[in-house]
């Protein structure tokens, strides 16, 4: 029930960068990947900035035919998973079928793949979907996809909890390998920019309407003007701590040390928010203090009613000012599903490296959020615990929030 | 429930064991020009069932079905929303594809009938991004209940009906909550999912035979049927059940789930992982082949399908799978995708109560390659105990969930 | 109508099989399996597709079941062109 469980491997696909390593130094310098939206003019619309994945070519990880039959998210999902797998040195062929597990989460589907035969249904008629259309868009196809070309055929799963999903997915591969499966591909991605698509997430009134991509996304601060979407994510390699040393994985990264999830209580209720519960719940299953945490990356929505819960839920947790707090997210836009797991990444090397990333953009911290916010510059500091928040979309309205996810991650012993 | 043909738990049971088809031609849209213009569809409507004008307003008919059969479920186990201890009550809701007829109709407006790669932002509504994302219906059912445990949507394509619930069964297991509310809900019968099956030809085409058109098992099946529907459940660990004085319907005794990385739609003919999904399953509850009294099959009515899933319960039930009854309530309601795990366990429950079989519906020539008793047009009276529900879905997932009676002590 | 030929099929079929090059659809490639083309069930449905959707020529199941060699597609296409 409590054998450790370790991230072997990184996989990444962010906006400021390829691979886990070009977006660490990319993140540790401040370099953001957040630029005026390319793949469609976005002249016509309030929201203009995004997080795009640029420089990416899907054949670098994945065959012509596979690449006709998925959607962008799945390119993502499964250039992700061969990265993490080759940072792991784990060859699935390697390890007994039905012990490896994969573990995604999508917030969007396949948002452009879909849009396109959706044109071709209502410009021309049903005869013109295609047979690719059922596989592509559903929110399962990177879970899926990943099995059959890693030949993984242990429990496979898709979660979806929206940007909260990302931090469940290795919650869930925790649980599965603690119930026997010895490694498991955990994480999210997501690609949510068609315009079909961009429209439908500008309903939240949500999104940042800014047009400087260092200071459009200002999570915590006085003025905050709602967040700057992003695409991409992250897939992470989960083991068994016992049998990645047996095998001679390379490295583990940092152990999953506590998870939890709760969910906010309807709107109108008398009742509390659940992040902080779901903070303590994490430390409670990590079996740590909160003075032990040495860093928090915060779900950092960038709305004020948002954002001021969440500081008040780290300072009840922490104390006020209690623990420096980083939301290296401002350099990438809030990538849905796949942002939470790129956060998890984030603190892994963290872990490795000792230094706590920047926060872009949020240079006058509002009075109402009293947290300490690492500014625009990376902060070296010793770290043995970080906590990573997430928070999934309730809807209803812009001042509320609705799943709540937090997760431990440890320095190995 | 929300089952096709009439609303709530009770009304599904009584047409199942009447062997009672519910498909006909489609009514939810104008399906003139599809090659498949079948389904088997619900007379669920949002008023009726209590839904709030803000309910209906924010939501796809998915998360209508979920709000309604949350409430069911709960009056069902003598709760109010409120009663149980919130943070100790979890989600877990299977769905496959989402809010499509929402999301649909806000595409057909923002991109006006499609002319518009760019589509205009004058004509996003307010919470079109709810039907976007699959994990509104989670939101909603969290609501419906005032749960704040763990909530989340699984969605494992047509396995995610029988995943949800096996993931809430995990959750109760290690602790993390007394009380899941869990189930499925699909409302799959939208012009792009029809298109979708279409494409790929897996539906059936008797579209002058509807009530006759899924055939699982038999020589002549010809694919499958699109059905619509949810089920939701008060899923409670067992002594928190006793101390309350709740009413135990069935327990869920054992849950496993394997892929067979192989294809996202095809199934190889021997059914290996889906045998392995079902032996674990079993290794689970403890249960031994030769006391499974009923097997609720996947029965999708793909030449396909029928062929592997025979297999895969040879395989794994060895001679036991000729001696246990199996069917397919598809044949009667069709396939809901994401959410027909959910009502596959209902239907088990009912029949573990009840001491019923439910037929298979539209099975008049056998085939060779499938020769269990599939308990062909009857329904069938035999003492239920162990009932072994299994799942195929797109994508490869393999499911296999194990119901033992209220009634049999652990 | 003009005749549905060879290099029209080839470029269909090569759009169904994703970007990169595709040696197997250059020279003779008309009388090889779909199997053996790395066409799986999956592309050759969508080969119907496109052809329903670019030629306007229908594609019921029983014609899609008889498509194992590029040459079926060919020969099935130019009748009902012709019809």
């Amino acid at each position: 029930m409590t054998a450790p469980v370790v991230a072997t491997g990184l996989g990444v696909v962010a906006p400021n960068g390829l691979g886990a390593e070009a977006f660490w130094e990319n993140v540790l310098a401040g370099k953001t990947g957040i630029d005026r939206i390319s793949r469609f003019d976005p002249a016509g619309y309030d929201v203009t900035l995004a997080g795009e994945i640029k420089d990416f070519d899907a054949s670098d990880y994945i065959p012509g035919a596979l690449i006709a039959r998925t959607d962008r998210m799945t390119h993502f999902a499964l250039a992700a998973t061969e990265m993490a797998l080759a940072d792991a040195c784990a060859r699935p062929a390697d390890f007994p079928e039905y012990e490896m597990a994969v573990v995604t989460a999508n917030s969007a589907g396949g948002t452009e793949f879909g849009q396109r035969e959706l044109e071709k249904l209502q410009m021309h008629g049903p005869q013109h979907v295609g047979a690719y259309m059922s596989i592509a868009w559903f929110y399962a196809a990177n879970t899926g996809q990943i099995s059959i070309k890693q030949k993984m055929r242990g429990p496979c799963v898709m979660i979806s909890a929206e940007q909260a999903g990302g931090l469940d997915t290795i919650g869930h591969a925790r649980r599965i390998i603690r119930g026997g499966a010895l490694l498991a591909v955990s994480g999210g991605t997501d690609a949510p920019f068609s315009p079909a698509g961009l429209i439908a997430q500008m309903t939240t009134r949500r999104l940042s309407t800014g047009t400087d991509p260092l200071t459009a996304y200002r999570p915590f601060s006085t003025h905050p003007g709602g967040y700057v979407p992003g695409e991409g994510g992250a897939m992470i390699i989960l083991e068994d701590a016992a049998n990645a040393r047996e095998r001679g994985a390379r490295q583990a990264y940092g152990v999953i040390a506590g998870y939890a999830a709760t969910f906010d209580p309807p709107p109108g209720s008398p009742r509390p928010p659940g992040l902080r519960r779901a903070i303590e719940l994490a430390l409670q299953d990590a079996g740590i203090a909160a003075a032990d945490v040495d860093a928090v990356l915060a779900d950092g929505h960038a709305v004020p009613e948002l954002d001021r819960r969440e500081a008040e839920a780290i300072a009840a947790v922490f104390g006020p000012l209690g623990v420096p707090v980083s939301v290296p997210k401002t350099l990438n836009g809030r990538m849905y599903s796949g942002g939470s797991s790129l956060d998890a990444v984030t603190a892994l090397l963290m872990l490795r490296d000792q230094v706590i990333p920047p926060t872009v953009g949020s240079s006058d911290v509002s009075a109402e959020c009293p947290v300490d916010l690492v500014g625009d510059q990376a902060r070296a500091a010793r770290i043995r615990h970080v906590v990573v928040l997430s928070r999934g979309y309730g809807g209803l309205s812009r001042d509320y929030s609705c799943f709540n996810t937090a997760v431990v991650i440890s320095a190995v012993s | 429930m929300v089952a096709p043909g009439e609303p709530g738990a009770r009304p599904f049971w009584a047409a199942m064991t009447a062997g009672k088809p519910a498909t006909g031609p489609i009514t939810l849209f104008d399906a003139s020009r599809f090659r498949c213009r079948i389904a088997a569809e619900s007379r669920f409507d949002p008023v009726t069932a209590g839904l709030t004008p803000q309910q209906i307003r924010r939501t796809d008919r998915a998360g209508q079905f979920a709000i309604a059969a949350t409430a069911e479920a709960l009056a069902d186990a003598g709760l109010s929303p409120g009663d149980l201890p919130p943070e100790r009550t979890g989600v877990s809701i299977g769905n496959a594809i989402g809010n499509t007829m929402l999301m649909e109709q806000e595409y057909a407006a923002g991109s006006d009938g499609g002319r518009l790669w760019l589509c205009d932002q004058n004509y996003g509504v307010p919470h079109a991004y709810c039907s976007m994302v699959s994990s509104s219906i989670a939101v909603e059912v969290a609501w419906a209940s005032q749960a704040e445990g763990p909530a989340t949507v699984v969605s494992t394509g047509c396995t995610s009906g029988l995943d949800a619930v096996g993931h809430a069964s995990q959750l109760i297991c290690e602790g993390s909550a007394d009380v899941v509310i869990t189930g499925a809900t699909e409302a799959p019968v939208t012009p792009i999912t029809v298109a979708c099956f279409d494409a790929l030809k897996a539906t059936s085409v008797r579209n002058d035979d509807p009530a006759g058109a899924c055939k699982p098992f038999d020589l002549h099946r010809d694919g499958l049927v699109l059905g619509e529907g949810a089920a939701v459940f008060v899923l409670e660990e067992e002594s928190h059940a006793r101390s309350r004085g709740a009413r135990i319907r069935a327990i869920i005794a054992g849950y496993a789930s394997r892929a067979n990385a192989y294809h996202m739609t095809g199934l190889q003919p021997e059914g290996r992982e889906l045998a392995e999904a079902i032996r674990r399953a079993l290794g689970n509850a403890r249960v031994d082949p030769s006391e499974i009294d009923y097997v609720s099959a996947h029965g999708s009515g793909t030449r396909q399908n029928d062929r592997h899933e025979t297999a895969a319960l040879k395989a794994s039930l060895g001679h036991h799978a000729y001696r246990a009854p199996a069917s397919s309530i598809k044949s009667m309601i069709g396939h809901s995708l994401g959410g027909i795990g959910a009502i596959e366990i209902a239907a088990c429950v009912f029949a573990l109560e009840d001491q019923v079989v439910p037929p298979t519906a539209n099975l008049e020539t056998r085939d060779p390659e499938c020769d269990l008793d599939y308990v062909p047009g009857d329904a069938r009276q035999v003492p239920v105990n162990t009932v072994l529900n299994v799942g195929s879905g797109f994508g490869g997932f393999q499911t296999a969930i194990v119901l033992l009676s209220s009634r049999r002590s652990r | 109508m003009a005749e549905f030929d060879t290099p029209r099929l080839r470029a269909m079929m090569k759009d169904c099989a994703g970007p990169g090059e595709h040696p197997e659809l250059e020279g003779e490639f008309i009388d090889t399996t779909y199997e053996d083309l790395g066409f799986d069930s999956l592309a050759v449905l969508e080969l119907a597709t496109l052809i329903q959707q670019d030629l306007g020529v229908p594609f019921p199941d029983d014609a899609v079941a008889e498509m194992v060699t590029p040459r079926n597609v060919l020969d099935y296409v130019n009748q009902q062109i012709a019809a």
